[in-house]
């Protein structure tokens, strides 16, 4: 509130009243921004299961997309946000094969990579690191197999060996996406949108 | 002749393969359903004996066709379990030998599906607008918002990549499906349409963002909900 | 009466430029009067409207915007309706998008049908609440955006760029809701830089300079008239680049964007194709091209069917808003681009480059990223990288779209030359047919799904 020449009080209006978002938050534009990389995430999926009938593909696009929406805005859970707007998208769209499930899926590969993002901040610029990052998400298929497994009473030695299958292509999946990240990010910069 | 395109609305909402519509088990709620089909996909994991697979096979497809609204196709999943089955049985049986190690990947399998089977029949057979419904009522309003203004957008987004990938096709750009058959060509999907691609997002994001804050969105903490037609 | 917002030596900057854009801008708003904001692309129209709302984002502020005559700490009730209705439609259904304004306000949902209703009807669309956003013509949808900000009970509506979204009969009917808004007390701005078929309404005009500075004044016209190209030959027409016969369209429904166009293209040509919006204009070029598989029909161009992999050396295409193919770090590598993937080496490649460059006027910007140019300086450059491999037939699908008149003048100009010089021949698509008459030798519009000379 502010006072006129005529002493009367006025209203004083802020013509700038969005937040850019920060570390901890996240603005409108970043929050959808963070979305379409969810939702294409999920879509590149079922293209090229529809089309290239590829094993093991799921990571490649999984990852890239998920560490794009951390690398592209400075919200330090941004994969997180991604992974839980993506495994509600596959939901919602029908392309879940495991179900409910696939949101703990993609929760895991995304908070592999906020965690690694905060140990590694300038992970996202580095073609090695990402690459490792990306690899480290990828892994996280060995796990959710093998404890899905498990939990069936499936044979611990056969597990292993069945996990390590679907793993092993994941991991390369995951680091073939995490290779691509910094070349998007790096660009990115450069035009000043990021 | 009219031919299957992504980009397209059309396309793009013919992918799911639910029915737009709700199913003869329609009144039954939303929330009730998926807690139906986590009970069944739980009891799945704990069945151990052929009777019990047997009885929980039944119960599946009870509810599937009770819930389905009409043909429902699980061609392409039962393709994908039919060659994860292969895969267990192989290991299996290299574990075990022949006949012992072929029966315990057999049911491991069929553990699996039944696992799974109840999350597909319940993506498949209720409609969009109910799980967007239900999942507004238990998420964040702009979470929400996010996710389905996203989903409204993509067929947007796909046409102008789509506008920037022909483009970049007749500039040289080494991007046709026989040239993508050599990876050394990769780099140019990369740089000619990814990135193009993300900056088009990223300015289609501010610009939703502006016009939703134009109509006062995030004025409140909450908001309320049209009632429907 | 009431004034209903008072700027105060307000000036704004974005981030990293030098100048502020706008600049000590002084102005009153009154409630039930009509103003309008005029002033060239680039020089603060949408900013200072972004002001009124409260959208601006990072950037530095100085001065002052009061609401004077409002209850203590209650802000003025502002809507503002952007450029490109697009990606301002928010859902799916008309009931829904005019709703939404009200779920933000906590509107109780009892509430919101009668108020939907009312809103719908003060606009004039007549469509059931249900009604798909996607299936209504681009005036509806401009009017569908007014209703959903009418419906927030505003006491000031901005309207930023509406003669570029509608149709002279869809301007006719928005002269006449802004009217009535008028007598209710509501304020109008309407930013135009060609208001001319809403002066009837507007009872105040202010210009930005492009400076930053805004003035207040009479409206005398446009400067911009569309200049008349005295007749340019377009050299032999010896050969045919492209003929279509009996093409159709059909589209995703099923039913046929256009049919039975036929038309024929000789080497050197310059043909416009005119159409309003949503005629199927770009459906054409990109099913000359090869990316579009018509559902009848037959095109030969350069002398074979259509297909992007034979004609990408010899067929060069802009699409619309251009610069988002942009991608490259600097200008220079933006347009050595294309020749380097059609083989060209380094030293020739690098003379063409120059000479495209000198020829659009950007010469100066070589070394410069692509991306931190105006709008019109990319759509420069996203021109000069189709130019440089020197193809035999180029197809523009409306290439004049958001230029200003100096930018507009420079691309026409550039188009006629080059063509000339070159014997390249030219399609383009216009939604505006009056733009640049006499320049094109065969003009088509495509009206009603079918084609016909004009």
């Amino acid at each position: 509130m502010a006072k006129n020449s005529t002493h009367r009080e006025v209203t004083r209006i802020n013509p700038i009243t969005e937040s850019s978002g920060g570390r901890f938050c996240l603005s409108l534009k970043e929050a959808l921004f963070i979305g379409f990389c969810a939702v294409f995430a999920v879509l590149t999926r079922v293209v090229m299961r529809l089309h290239l009938h590829v094993s093991g593909h799921a990571m490649l696009s999984t990852v890239f997309f998920l560490m794009l929406a951390r690398g592209s805005v400075r919200y330090r859970f941004g994969a997180t946000f991604a992974g839980l707007l993506a495994g509600t998208a596959a939901i919602f769209l029908g392309f879940a094969k495991n179900g409910p499930l696939i949101l703990v899926q993609y929760l895991l590969i995304a908070v592999v990579i906020d965690l690694l993002g905060l140990l590694l901040p300038w992970a996202f610029r580095s073609f090695f690191l990402s690459a490792l990052v990306g690899a480290a998400a990828g892994s996280t298929k060995f796990f959710t197999e093998y404890g899905t497994n498990f939990m069936l009473g499936m044979d611990p030695v056969v597990n292993l060996q069945f996990s390590l299958i679907e793993g092993g292509w994941a991991v390369f999946f995951g680091a073939l996406a995490g290779l691509a990240v910094p070349v998007v990010i790096r660009r990115l910069k450069a035009y000043g949108v990021i | 002749m009219p031919r299957f395109d992504l980009f397209s609305p059309g396309g793009f909402c013919a992918l799911n393969g639910a029915a737009g519509q709700d199913a003869k088990g329609q009144k039954v709620a939303v929330g009730r359903r998926m807690v139906m089909v986590l009970a069944l996909s739980g009891l799945a994991f704990v069945a151990r004996t052929p009777s019990y697979l047997l009885a929980l096979t039944a119960i599946d497809l009870a509810v599937l066709f009770w819930l389905r609204s009409g043909p429902l196709s699980l061609r392409r999943e039962a393709k994908m379990f039919f060659w994860q089955t292969l895969i267990i049985l192989a290991l299996y049986v290299i574990r075990f030998g022949t006949l012992a190690g072929l029966w315990q990947g057999f049911q491991i399998s069929w553990q699996l599906f039944l696992a799974f089977l109840p999350g597909l029949v319940f993506v498949r057979t209720t409609s969009q607008a109910r799980i967007v419904q239900a999942f507004n009522r238990v998420m964040p309003c702009r979470m929400a918002f996010v996710l389905s203004t996203c989903l409204k957008f993509v067929p947007y987004l796909l046409a102008e990549i789509k506008i920037i990938y022909e483009g970049q096709v007749l500039r040289g750009a080494r991007i046709l499906p026989k040239d993508l058959a050599k990876p050394w060509h990769w780099p140019d999907l990369l740089h000619c349409v990814v990135v193009p691609a993300v900056v088009q997002g990223m300015a289609l994001a501010g610009n939703i963002a502006m016009a939703a804050r134009a109509r006062d969105f995030g004025r409140h903490p909450r908001r309320t909900c049209w009632p429907g037609e | 009466m009431d004034v209903l917002l008072q700027l105060t030596n307000f000036s704004f900057s974005y981030p990293e430029t030098r100048n502020p854009v706008l600049r000590d801008v002084n102005l009153e708003i009154e409630a039930g009067r009509c103003y309008c904001l005029t002033g060239p692309t680039g020089s603060g129209k949408t900013t200072l409207a972004k002001a009124f709302k409260g959208l601006l984002g990072e950037g530095d502020f100085q001065g002052t915007i009061d609401a004077p005559f409002r209850p203590s700490g209650e802000e003025p009730q502002v809507g503002i309706v952007l450029q490109d209705p697009e990606v301002q439609l928010l859902t799916s259904s008309v009931g829904a998008e005019v709703a939404f304004g009200l779920e933000n306000l906590c509107v109780a949902p009892a509430e919101m049908p009668n108020r939907v209703i009312a809103a719908l009807e003060a606009v004039g669309l007549d469509k059931p609440l249900d009604f798909p956003v996607a299936m209504l013509s681009m005036g509806q949808k401009y009017r569908l955006l007014v209703a959903a900000l009418l419906v927030m009970e505003p006491h000031l509506l901005i309207l930023d760029e509406p003669g570029a979204q509608l149709d002279p009969e869809g301007l006719e009917l928005l002269g006449k809701i802004l009217l009535r808004l008028k007598e209710s007390g509501v304020a109008v701005v309407l930013c135009e830089h060609r208001p001319e078929s809403l002066l009837p309404v507007v009872d105040a005009f202010w210009q930005l300079d492009g400076d930053g500075i805004l003035s207040s004044g009479r409206w005398v016209g446009t400067e911009e008239s569309p200049r008349v190209l005295p007749p340019q030959p377009s050299g032999p027409r010896d050969r045919e680049v492209l003929r279509v016969t009996d093409l159709t369209f059909a589209g995703v429904d099923g039913l046929p964007v256009w049919s039975e166009v036929s038309f024929a293209v000789s080497r050197g040509q310059r043909v416009a194709v005119t159409g309003l919006n949503g005629s199927g204009k770009t459906t054409l070029l990109r099913c000359l091209a090869g990316f579009l598989e018509p559902s009848d029909g037959v095109i030969n161009i350069l002398d074979g069917t259509p297909d992007p992999y034979r004609l990408r050396a010899r067929l060069g295409c802009l699409f619309q808003n251009p610069q988002k193919q942009l991608f490259e770090n600097t200008v220079r590598e933006e347009v050595v681009f294309p020749l380097k993937r059609f083989g060209l080496s380094p030293a020739p490649a690098a003379e063409r480059v120059a000479e495209v460059l000198d020829a659009c006027g950007i010469a100066h910007l070589a070394d410069l990223s692509p991306h931190k140019l105006s709008y019109g300086q990319k759509h420069l450059v996203a021109l000069a990288s189709v130019l440089a491999p020197r193809p035999e037939l180029l197809l523009l699908d409306d290439p004049l779209a958001g230029l200003d008149g100096r930018y507009r003048e420079a691309v026409m100009e550039l188009l006629v030359r080059w063509g000339r010089e070159r014997d390249m021949t030219l399609v383009w698509t216009s939604h505006e047919p009056d733009a640049w008459p006499g320049w094109a030798d065969q003009v088509l519009n495509l009206e009603g799904g079918r084609l016909a000379a004009l």
